[in-house]
């Protein structure tokens, strides 16, 4: 397989040919913070937090959605990419209803994750207090679109793994939400085999197992590796 | 609110038909056709809604359904792209429609002035946009200084709503339409009110008087209409 | 070139069906149906026209009346020029109550009295001298009413006393006046002489001329080295070589490629494109056509956005008279398809037209790949924007060296600007790249007429590439127009948009309705523009209502650069431009809507506000 070498953060690293520069970055053995993006699905570069700076580029690319290329180098950690992931984690912040003390997913919140990562101990942009809706409706699991930050993980995994697509996204700009069907309730939606893994692929407490209260949301042990293993491992060689 | 709980406003759609598809019970052949004239092909969706709603003046939740069924489509898939174009409408079109023109020429010449004005005489706000469904943010009880100094209503007032008048008349932006030359404009039942006197607010008062614009909130007739000069097809066209 | 006013008569060689062309005949009428016009009741006006000269004695009957495209001028609209002896002459209707549109109010024995003094008049003086109050109807004849001659262009003539009812006046425009003298059409050549409906006047004028001459003649390679050699950039705002985009959809691997022409103009205060397809949409075709061509397309669309029925309609039947003369269609080589819009400004982005054509949520993607390499059905996709498209015709038929030499260095060609808003006159000018602001806004456009009441007028700014696009203040005027000149003031040429600002507006507002619109047209994908352009539009709502503190504007300032460097889209990194440039050219606005900055504050200042404001403090600015 062809392989090709770049420099991200002044390391060289070799990858397989087609890699993703996430991918790259990750080889090197450093890591990018990311939101929308989840192993396995199709990157779809929405929450702008792994831009990073390349050589010769004045735009700041997204890692998931970049191919690596020969001779790049790649900049993930300068002091303006970090100061802009910060204000982006605060704009995540304030246009939802984010209270990590009440959330079920605390201690295992991927945005909550971020903001101790990034620095960010609270946000500089006015709390905009959206209303939004709670659905309880399913069985097993419910949505509190108040946590939602729209990554778009739960559509694809439906979409892309389950082959329900029992959600998308509706509206347009700051009106955009999650949707189950025709906009109903999430329980009347026949498409729904109650799989459990838009849940799984939530990185907030938006969707999450009714018997879990708070702080009580956990990953599943190993989905994430499986996942992993299905999308960045190169494929094995023919015998 | 938590749905599936409480009665939520919006009427369940009916359960899928017995028989999807074209000849189904309960199918509407209207949606058939539509659908058959697009040679069945997804990227035909946008096209198939345009002429529901040229149909039924809007895009019911069962028509939607059986489009989605017919084009082998995820319903969620044909609600998010019927949600996202500003042109097409999920409920019911009010008696009358008023779409203010918010283009740059138009704002350059008071267009501000003139949704003040429509604000206060059909008590409706100009926000939100239609096909939003969270209402607007209410963080921020800020007097818009575009809209006259009026003071916006504080955190304790109810939300602004849907824009809806009890005399049946609804209230719109509409983007540049392109006729700029003869900005400011409204646009009343699909018909273009042009040259508004912003500057001169008797004018001003006098005019919207004419195009049969209620003079306060509460349901009253419409007075004499001017002629307008252009047609519905801009798809702004209220109830007929 | 010489022009005879505005509209120089096509000079192009006729091809094949000079003789008896149906443009030149002994006397018309053309009367301008395209939007502005219609709103001012063409339609209307037309129908009477007919209908008179149907009635009216067999005089009249030498007369062409026929709707044309616009003829430029459309704050004076409904519009209609003449062709006759020591014609061209272009007249305005208007009426003297400016609520009614002129067109709707004419009544029979009008219209009569202008069929027959337009079949018979022996020049346009006397034309001009039309009485229309004369056939008013029901009215008493105004004793001894003043003969309007030619007023000023653009300039209303006072109305003359109203005994009841609406009274119409009748004005010639001076062509050479400078709007119309300085204008130079290539895009826009035959918009306004031919019926847009009609095919056989597109042909005679040698339209699709050099589609055949590609499919008989030419290499795809010369068509494309050709358009090279031009200079030619696109017109849709990022001014992207033509030429090199051709090249790179066409030395893709062999497969499927697909044209499409981004008819989705958008911007607020732009309606060049739609000029074009109300006006001329065979020409447009044409070059969508060589377009495909020079790339190898066998198939491509025209996105038109939906709120521009009247070109939807046009482009339709234009489509279906192309299909029924063989010209496009099956055994040509060529399918075109019209897709239409729903109203989403995002959709003028290539990559979400590319969605929105495919029947989904027209949200943008990151790119590379550019469509040129993966688009439509992820085949290589070529995207033009319609003027672009539309001056392609031209070049191949007059060399692209008579292109490249009109213009300036970098920037080829002539631009049409859609010229708005404060202004004295409104409507389409066409200039040659590198004409100054200046001209285009104070000689052509005539400035910005005094308020009543108001001692002041004048030009206060210039706003050009809508949403995402900028002011250039007054002093600048002198900037010549073309991509790099306007870029470096921080604005853009965008796709021809040109907002004219006068003294009364505040350049704070300006920048809020600009950033309240990209508010309300942001998809949603990306979080900076979905959520960022929230907040600027709130810290813009604070200053206006006289609460923020002079340090905010540096968070501003902040906020803008993050969405500008972080969004996914053109539409988002746009987005800051028109704050980002008013307060490069009017920041002394925007400190002045600021409050004293409070001790508290100075003391502990944080780089944005801390949460929802409490109102104004006693003894503060309103």
């Amino acid at each position: 397989m062809a392989a090709l070498t770049l420099r991200i953060d002044g390391q060289a690293v070799a990858v397989p040919a087609g890699s993703s520069l996430l991918a790259a970055t990750r080889l090197a053995g450093l890591a990018l913070p990311v939101l929308c993006h989840l192993d396995g699905l199709t990157p779809v570069g929405a929450c702008r937090l792994c831009l990073v700076a390349i050589e010769g580029q004045s735009k700041l690319q997204p890692a998931c959605t970049s191919e690596a290329l020969e001779g790049q180098v790649v900049a993930t950690n300068t002091a303006e990419l970090r100061e802009l992931r910060r204000m982006a984690v605060e704009l995540f912040f304030a246009e939802g209803n984010h209270v990590c003390a009440y959330c079920v997913a605390s201690g295992a919140c991927e945005l909550q994750a971020m903001a101790v990562t990034l620095g960010m101990d609270h946000s500089r942009f006015p709390y905009q207090y959206p209303l939004r809706d709670v659905d309880a409706s399913h069985p097993l699991f419910s949505l509190d679109a108040n946590r939602c930050i729209l990554c778009s993980r739960c559509v694809r995994v439906c979409a892309e793994l389950e082959g329900a697509h029992v959600w998308d996204i509706a509206g347009r700009g700051r009106h955009c939400r999650l949707v189950a069907g025709l906009d109903q309730p999430w329980g009347e939606v026949d498409a729904c085999t109650s799989c459990g893994q838009c849940v799984e692929a939530c990185p907030t407490g938006a969707l999450f197992h009714k018997d879990d209260s708070t702080a009580e949301k956990h990953p599943h042990p190993i989905r994430a590796l499986q996942l992993r293993r299905v999308h960045d491992l190169p494929p094995r060689p023919d015998p | 609110m938590v749905r599936g709980e409480m009665a939520s406003g919006e009427p369940v759609p009916p359960r899928p038909l017995a028989q999807a598809g074209p000849g189904g019970v309960g199918a509407d052949s209207r949606i058939s056709q539509l659908v058959a004239d697009q040679q069945r092909r997804a990227e035909g969706l946008i096209e198939v809604l345009h002429r529901l709603q040229a149909l039924d003046g809007y895009l019911a939740k069962a028509s939607l359904r059986q489009v989605a069924e017919e084009l082998g489509l995820p319903l969620s898939r044909v609600y998010g792209v019927a949600s996202f174009y500003h042109l097409f409408r999920l409920e019911p079109p009010q008696g009358h429609r008023c779409a203010v023109c918010l283009g740059s020429a138009c704002f350059v010449l008071g267009a501000s002035r003139l949704v003040a004005r429509l604000e206060q005489r059909l008590g409706l706000s100009l926000e939100p946009l239609a096909g939003s469904a969270n209402g607007p943010p209410v963080g921020l009880g800020l007097p818009r200084a575009s809209q006259g100094g009026q003071p916006a209503p504080g955190p304790g007032a109810p939300p602004l709503g849907p824009a809806r008048h009890p005399g049946g008349w609804s209230l719109e932006p509409v983007s540049c339409l392109g006729a700029c030359g003869q900005a400011p404009l409204l646009v009343l039942d699909g018909a273009l009110a042009l040259r508004l006197p912003i500057a001169d607010p008797a004018a001003l008062e006098a005019r919207l008087d004419r195009l049969g614009l209620p003079r306060s909130p509460g349901p009253q007739a419409p007075g004499a209409k001017e002629p307008g000069a252009w047609g519905p097809e801009l798809g702004l066209a209220g109830k007929r | 070139m010489a022009t005879v006013g505005a509209l120089p008569r096509p000079r192009e060689p006729a091809g094949e069906l000079a003789q008896g062309s149906p443009v030149t005949p002994g006397r018309q009428l053309r009367c301008c149906t395209a939007s502005g016009c219609r709103a001012g009741g063409a339609g209307p006006l037309i129908e009477a026209l007919r209908q008179a000269q149907a009635v009216a004695d067999p005089a009249a009957n030498g007369l062409v009346i026929k709707s044309v495209g616009c003829l430029r001028l459309c704050s004076r609209g409904p519009l209609l020029a003449w062709d006759g002896p020591g014609g061209p002459a272009l007249f305005a209707l208007g009426s003297t109550d400016p609520g009614t549109a002129p067109g709707a109010a004419i009544g029979p024995e009008q219209a009569r009295a202008l069929v027959l003094a337009a079949a018979t008049a022996p020049g346009p003086d006397t034309l001009a001298a039309l009485d229309l109050e004369a056939w008013r109807p029901q009215a008493l004849l105004p004793e001894g009413s003043p003969s309007p001659g030619p007023s000023p262009v653009g300039v209303a003539s006072a109305p003359p006393p109203s005994p009841g009812g609406i009274g119409l006046t009748w004005d010639q425009m001076d062509l050479d006046h400078p709007f119309f003298a300085l204008q130079q059409p290539l895009v826009l050549l035959h918009c306004g002489w031919i019926d847009p409906d009609s095919i056989e006047e597109a042909l005679a004028l040698g339209t699709y001329g050099q589609w055949r001459r590609c499919r008989s003649d030419l290499s795809p390679e010369a068509v494309r080295a050709m358009v090279h050699r031009s200079g030619l950039r696109g017109r849709g705002g990022a001014g992207y070589p033509t030429g090199l985009k051709w090249d790179t959809v066409a030395l893709q691997p062999p497969g499927p490629r697909f044209v499409v022409c981004n008819a989705d103009e958008g911007d607020p205060g732009a309606f060049m494109d739609r000029s074009v397809l109300e006006g001329d949409p065979h020409r447009l075709l044409e070059g969508l056509a060589i377009a495909a061509f020079a790339v190898g397309a066998e198939s491509g669309f025209l996105y038109v956005r939906a709120e521009y029925p009247l070109a939807i309609e046009r482009l339709r039947r234009a489509l279906k008279q192309a299909h029924q003369k063989g010209i496009l269609g099956p055994g040509t080589g060529l399918e075109l398809e019209l897709r239409v819009g729903a109203g989403a400004y995002v959709c003028g982005e290539e990559t979400a037209l590319l969605q929105s054509i495919q029947g989904q949520r027209g949200q943008p993607r990151p790119r590379p790949p550019y469509p040129a390499q993966s688009g439509l059905w992820g085949a290589p996709t070529l995207i033009n924007n319609v003027e672009t498209l539309a001056v392609v015709p031209a070049i191949l038929r007059r060399g692209a060296e008579w292109f490249a030499a009109i213009g300036t260095d970098t920037s080829k060609g002539t631009k049409v600007f859609s010229l708005s808003g404060a202004v004295r006159r409104t409507g389409l000018v066409e200039v040659p790249m590198g004409t100054s602001l200046r001209t285009v806004v104070e000689t052509m456009g005539g400035g910005v007429p005094a308020a009543p009441g108001s001692p002041g007028g004048g030009v206060k700014a210039v706003q050009t590439g809508g949403p995402s696009g900028g002011c250039i203040p007054a002093h600048l005027l002198d900037t010549p127009v073309d991509y790099e000149s306007l870029q470096a003031l921080g604005s853009a040429m965008g796709s021809g948009g040109m907002v004219v600002v006068g003294e009364a507006m505040a350049m704070p507002e300006l920048a809020r309705h600009f950033m309240h619109f990209s508010v309300e047209e942001s998809c949603g994908k990306c979080l900076p523009c979905r959520a960022g352009t929230v907040q600027l539009e709130q810290l813009l709502d604070r200053l206006l209502a006289g609460l923020a503190e002079p340090g905010e504007l540096d968070q501003l300032e902040q906020l803008c650069r993050m969405v500008k460097a972080t969004s996914l889209c053109g539409l988002g990194q746009a987005a800051p431009n028109p704050v980002l440039s008013a307060l490069r050219h009017f920041r002394a606005e925007f400190l002045a809507a600021c409050r004293a900055e409070s001790p508290r504050a100075a003391f502990a200042r944080e780089p944005f506000p801390a949460g929802p404001a409490l109102g104004p403090l006693p003894g503060g600015r309103p």
